[in-house]
């Protein structure tokens, strides 16, 4: 007997195939695990002020792996939070546009016509709408908080997610599969999460992995300004603000953060790539 | 009372280059228990035509007249009662099999949903009905096809599978679309006498929508001719095959190729084309093709009149003896 092959089987074997994509996933993996036990290692909490060692350089004999920044505080435990925060909210925040993306898509692309029109027309005219100039706009009504952050980032990632999952699903409405679905009357939230959504999966998986580090530069690029994650609380964004500054004194304090973003964006990216390659062999 | 009762439905799609007339008038009636064929052209009209039965026009597409369903009327309708109405009413089997199955959900789970839409059946309940089904309609090895995807299996055994489907939660009308066009002609042959045994069995009324007269001289009772979105000739499937009345039919058998033909011969196909849907003659949509064609045919188009033999709608109809 042939061995069975899913779908799914044979998208894994494709990307196993990819080397940068298994590279990516390998650095990745070993990231997250740094970014979770990482700072347990190191001696240094990452808010202890410490005066006698301000902008110390890299040093692995004095337990400041990666130096510290300008108060004296551990870098590497301090870009760890950083990476930590960014990834938490650049992942909450997919998956909050995940989910609302691919409903809305789903549902505009199922029902077509004038509920279709409307829908879109309102990510339209959410699309229209600065971004910077929204987020600035909810950090003055309501508090900063990593929560609200988290929220505006993932309120304006769902728009582009909800076109793409609107476009295939109405190619696939046409589908002789979702006509016979319908002809034995199934009803209309049974085609959509049951016969619609799952076949979305491919692209919507790709879609979400190339999403992340959108998001993880969206933070960063908030941060930056100062109207993202505060002190004492680190993300990557503020700490290359903060490295920005000192950036001629003491290159280490911006290099370190920056590389961290720059390996993760660049993963991410690798693994989205090798992603849709396996997904959808059909075009490489 | 007939089980599904079609008065003058037509069918119309609303296109960029205007209002297209599908169907035009087709009064039908179909007993519970029976088994009629509609033949025609593609573009006749007749999936067209049966899909508004079930109220499962494209978005363009608008019905009127009238179609019950035991008694019920089914046009204007609200979407959320036809969706009750559907699977335990009408089941669908469509032509291209692979295409009407789900293509990421496994054989079980498929047929499991389609139960599962309408009753409130445990899982596994329906996985077994489902294993029921699947041996009912022939699948060999049920067991192991329940966990493999439709792009696992031949186009036979699809087929099945799609007929499986449709029936799980035991509709009253089957209505299959060119259920066997799809397939070679061994398969065919089985997918017909899957259909025989099934109706014997299950006491269904089916539908079957065609242009392949060697299945429905193998299946229906009673045939219905369409051209051009209108019934041209209806008759027990016998006496249509014997001595066909309406010069279009007569054309249709004339053209079947048969294996004791002479093979140097041409095939006899019907001169022209069917009319553009819209751009229908004045008179018998037929004429321009018809050989049989008089004065009256191009001035006045003929009435659908019942006889003792069934219905024709011709102005120079081949009656047999003891017809009229």
């Amino acid at each position: 007997m042939i061995r069975k092959r899913g779908l799914w089987a044979d998208a894994a074997r494709r990307l196993v195939a990819n080397r940068a994509a298994v590279a990516s996933l390998c650095v990745l993996g070993a990231l997250c695990l740094l970014v979770a036990v990482g700072p347990m290692l190191s001696s240094y909490p990452a808010d202890e002020l410490d005066w006698s060692m301000m902008g110390t350089a890299p040093d692995l004999g004095s337990g400041h792996w990666l130096g510290t920044d300008r108060l004296g505080r551990d870098l590497f435990v301090r870009t760890l939070h950083g990476a930590r925060i960014s990834l938490v909210i650049a992942l909450l925040a997919t998956a909050v546009s995940l989910v609302i993306g691919v409903t809305w898509g789903a549902v505009a692309g199922y029902a077509g016509g004038r509920v279709d029109s409307m829908l879109m027309r309102f990510v339209d005219v959410l699309y229209a709408l600065p971004n910077i100039f929204f987020v600035i706009l909810l950090t003055v009504v309501f508090d900063r908080s990593p929560m609200l952050l988290f929220v505006a980032i993932g309120a304006v990632g769902w728009l582009t997610m909800a076109r793409v999952v609107r476009g295939q699903a109405m190619t696939l409405m046409r589908r002789d599969f979702i006509e016979a679905a319908i002809a034995s009357g199934a009803g209309p939230s049974r085609v959509i999460f049951r016969h619609v959504v799952p076949n979305l999966l491919g692209t919507v998986i790709v879609y979400a992995t190339l999403m992340i580090p959108q998001m993880i530069l969206i933070e960063s690029f908030l941060s930056f300004l100062g109207i993202g994650i505060q002190e004492p609380l680190a993300s990557l964004g503020n700490l290359i603000a903060d490295g920005a500054n000192e950036m001629e004194a003491a290159p280490w304090i911006l290099l370190v953060p920056a590389g961290c973003l720059v390996i993760i964006v660049f993963c991410f990216n690798f693994l989205g790539d090798g992603l849709r390659d396996a997904l959808d062999p059909r075009d490489p | 009372m007939a089980l599904l009762d079609v008065r003058s439905l037509s069918v119309a799609f609303e296109t960029p280059s205007g209002v297209v007339q599908a169907v035009n008038g087709v009064d039908l009636a179909i007993a519970g228990g029976e088994c009629v064929a509609i033949v025609g052209e593609s573009g006749s009209g007749k999936s067209q035509a049966l899909l508004a039965c079930a109220g499962l026009l494209a978005g363009n597409g608008s019905a009127s007249g009238s179609v019950r369903f035991d008694g019920q009327e089914i046009l204007g309708l609200p979407e959320a009662r036809l969706e009750r109405l559907r699977g335990p009413g009408f089941g669908f089997v469509f032509q291209d099999a692979l295409g009407s199955l789900t293509p990421h959900l496994r054989i079980g789970d498929q047929l499991a949903e389609s139960l599962q839409a309408h009753q409130d059946v445990e899982r596994a309940a329906a996985m077994a009905e489902a294993r029921r089904m699947l041996e009912r309609v022939q699948v060999p090895d049920a067991t192991s096809r329940l966990t493999q995807y439709p792009h696992e299996l031949s186009g036979g055994t699809r087929q099945r599978v799609a007929i499986a489907a449709a029936l799980m939660p035991r509709p009253r009308l089957l209505i299959a679309d060119e259920p066997t066009t799809a397939l070679d002609v061994t398969v065919q042959a089985q997918v017909v006498s899957l259909f025989r045994e099934l109706r014997q069995e299950l006491g269904m009324t089916l539908v079957l929508v065609t242009h392949d007269l060697g299945v429905v001289a193998g299946l229906a009772e009673r045939v219905v001719v369409m051209y051009a979105g209108s019934i041209v000739e209806e008759g027990a499937t016998p006496r249509l095959f014997r001595s066909p009345a309406h010069p279009y039919t007569t054309g249709l058998l004339a053209a079947l190729p048969r294996l004791d033909d002479v093979v140097d011969e041409p095939m006899r196909a019907i001169a022209g084309a069917p009319p553009r849907p819209g751009q229908l003659p004045p008179g018998c949509a037929f004429a321009p093709r018809c050989e049989r064609r008089g004065e009256a045919c191009e001035r006045q188009a003929p009435a659908l009149l019942r006889n003792r033999l069934g219905r024709v709608a011709c102005h120079h109809p081949a009656l047999a003896e003891g017809a009229t």
